[in-house]
């Protein structure tokens, strides 16, 4: 399961691009301070984190105008103070990028959350440790603007750091998951059904624990959750995971300030800081899961791929070849279309590897890989099933459509101007008429290319 | 990050040496044996099309960076006639006998990324890229 990471599709200005970051921000800003109960300025809940971590680690430093300008904005338009909303944005920038670039050099940069060590090195580096920055420039800020006793500043210390850090590990995630990261395969009409149901029964269960509908009790049954993230892990990759965890995040804490449910009971801000550590402490349990599961699957495919490959060229390998044409004998049985097996010698290999060395008969042999790969279709099997011996398999086609395919391996060769020039054989067989099982075909094309090979040879001993 | 190599593509020999610099380039980037390959034959098809069609063009490579991950980057540019349709350039297909034969969708499936663009009497531009397996 290859990731691959795509290229931003930001044709977009980049003022655009910094305006709509900013906005973002900013309303992540401005949604978590609703929540600033021990200060106007500091709140456990702060997405801005993870939304700067993750513009950082996306898009570069280069945007670091838009988290500055939006986090000065955000402040100052909560307290009026211009010094400490100064402060605060220095702080929140500098977290951001110092997270980024401990992430990028120490964690794989957006691929963070391929791997175990990776999230471990996130959650330290980024989550843990970047975000003390932030929080005690900021808490600095508000001391020294007056907004905050000294006294008070630890406390209001650890729940800023607190807020900070649940917003890279909640927000972040999903974030560079859902922009940065391209899954290999896309999803079938079955699997967006199955997405779909996922995120329904998140909701319902997130509700059920968080949404207090037992009436007069607030069972503590968040392990209930667990069935739901292994789902997503499990059937799906990180990026559910992640999607998941923002979806519970949201409802557990909507409902908690609400007055109800496991975390209810106690004094606002003191609910949101016990449920944020469990916030934290999932999403960071389920990433891990979902990387392990992803890891697996990804080792499964290399596994299998080295096993029906040919090291050299990639090119599928003999067993591979027999499987193809086991295949397409079940196939066309059934539809009754014909295919064609083409056998390729490349001709006098060892006199290459002779008078021009082995690296060049290796090379040789990749050139004739190159050939095959670039003249057949997706539904064809190049393979490799000897020193200097090739094949292909062509579904769907007669002799006629064989000789095309033939013709463009000749052709790139013919045209290939490196050195040493290279030539080869071939021998057509089709199915049912040159025989109905794997070695009938097989030795049909293989009787036939003996036959133009002493052709040629005698041709030659002619002139 | 090493500088791109930009290479002029008018003949065969030029297919050779931009194929060649591919393999070398996706080498140092410490891609398997098989994916060289892989890589080469897309690097192939894509100038044999700038031969064949647009007479003379370019190929530029480079080695990309995402996210600690490395990938070799193929753009293909000519002021050739162009391609007046596309989606049937695209439709796969044996590449002689059949009158379409662009190498467009064999180098395509070969690469993770592909991008093509093209304007009749203007030229094409063919960008793809391959990225290194994980493991």
């Amino acid at each position: 399961m290859n990731r691959r990471t795509v290229v931003l599709p930001l044709g977009l200005g980049r003022v655009t691009l910094l305006v709509g970051l900013a906005a973002v921000y900013y309303l992540g800003a401005k949604l978590g301070l609703r929540f600033a109960y021990i200060n106007s300025s500091v709140t456990t809940i702060w997405p801005p984190t993870g939304i700067a971590l993750a513009a950082f680690v996306l898009l570069g430093s280069r945007v670091w105008p838009a988290i500055f300008g939006a986090a000065f904005l955000a402040n100052l338009t909560t307290t009026g103070a211009v010094w400490s909303s100064l402060g605060i944005a220095i702080g929140n920038t500098t977290e951001g990028l110092l997270g980024t670039y401990l992430v990028n050099k120490f964690a794989q940069g957006g691929h963070v959350f391929g791997r175990v060590r990776d999230i471990m090195r996130f959650t330290a580096l980024a989550a843990l440790f970047s975000t003390t920055v932030s929080a005690s420039i900021g808490i600095t800020s508000l001391a020294l603007g007056g907004l905050l006793s000294w006294q008070d500043a630890p406390r209001v210390w650890l729940t800023w750091w607190l807020g900070d850090a649940v917003g890279d590990i909640v927000i972040a995630p999903a974030l560079i998951l859902w922009v940065g990261v391209k899954p290999a395969v896309a999803w079938t009409r079955r699997r967006f059904v199955e997405a779909i149901v996922l995120a329904l029964i998140t909701l319902l269960v997130s509700y059920g624990i968080f949404g207090g509908v037992f009436p007069t009790r607030h069972y503590p049954l968040t392990v209930l959750l667990w069935p739901v993230m292994l789902w997503a892990a499990f059937r799906f990759s990180p990026r559910e995971s992640a999607t998941a965890m923002l979806l519970v995040s949201f409802i557990a804490i909507w409902r908690t300030l609400g007055g109800v449910g496991p975390f209810s009971g106690y004094a606002p801000n003191e609910s949101l800081v016990l449920l944020q550590v469990w916030s934290g402490f999932t999403a960071i349990t389920s990433l891990v899961v979902a990387a392990v599961v992803a890891a697996r699957r990804e080792i499964q495919g290399t596994w299998r791929e080295l096993a029906v490959t040919d090291p050299l060229t990639g090119l599928a390998n003999h067993a591979q070849l027999v499987n193809a044409l086991e295949t397409e004998i079940r196939r066309s049985g059934r539809s009754g279309q014909p295919f064609a097996v083409v056998l390729l010698d490349l001709d006098g290999l060892k006199k290459i590897n002779d008078r021009h060395g082995h690296l060049a008969g290796s090379l040789a042999i990749r050139r004739v890989a190159e050939s095959l790969l670039g003249s057949c279709r997706a539904t064809d099997t190049a393979a490799r099933f000897g020193g200097d011996e090739f094949a292909l398999v062509l579904p769907g086609t007669g002799e006629v459509g064989a000789w095309h395919a033939a013709r463009g391996v000749v052709d790139r060769l013919e045209t290939d101007a490196e050195k040493p020039s290279l030539s080869i054989s071939m021998g057509v067989a089709t199915y049912p008429g040159d025989g109905d099982t794997v070695e009938a075909l097989l030795n049909a094309a293989d009787i036939a290319l003996y036959e133009t090979k002493g052709r040629r040879k005698r041709r030659a001993a002619r002139v | 990050m090493s500088e791109p190599l930009r290479l002029p593509i008018a003949a065969d020999v030029d297919v050779v040496e931009a194929r060649q610099r591919g393999r070398a380039l996706a080498a140092d980037a410490g891609f398997s044996s098989a994916e060289q390959t892989v890589i080469a034959a897309a690097i192939s098809e894509i100038a044999r099309n700038i031969v064949m069609y647009a007479k003379q063009g370019e190929i530029i490579l480079s080695l990309v960076q995402s996210g600690g991950r490395q990938g070799v980057a193929v753009v293909a540019i000519d002021e050739g006639p162009g391609i007046p349709d596309l989606k049937r350039a695209m439709q796969d297909g044996y590449s002689t006998g059949d009158g379409v034969g662009t190498g467009l969708p064999g180098a395509k499936r070969l690469m993770d990324e592909f991008e093509v663009e093209s304007v009749v009497g203007r030229g094409t531009t063919v960008k793809m890229t391959k990225w290194r397996r994980a493991v």
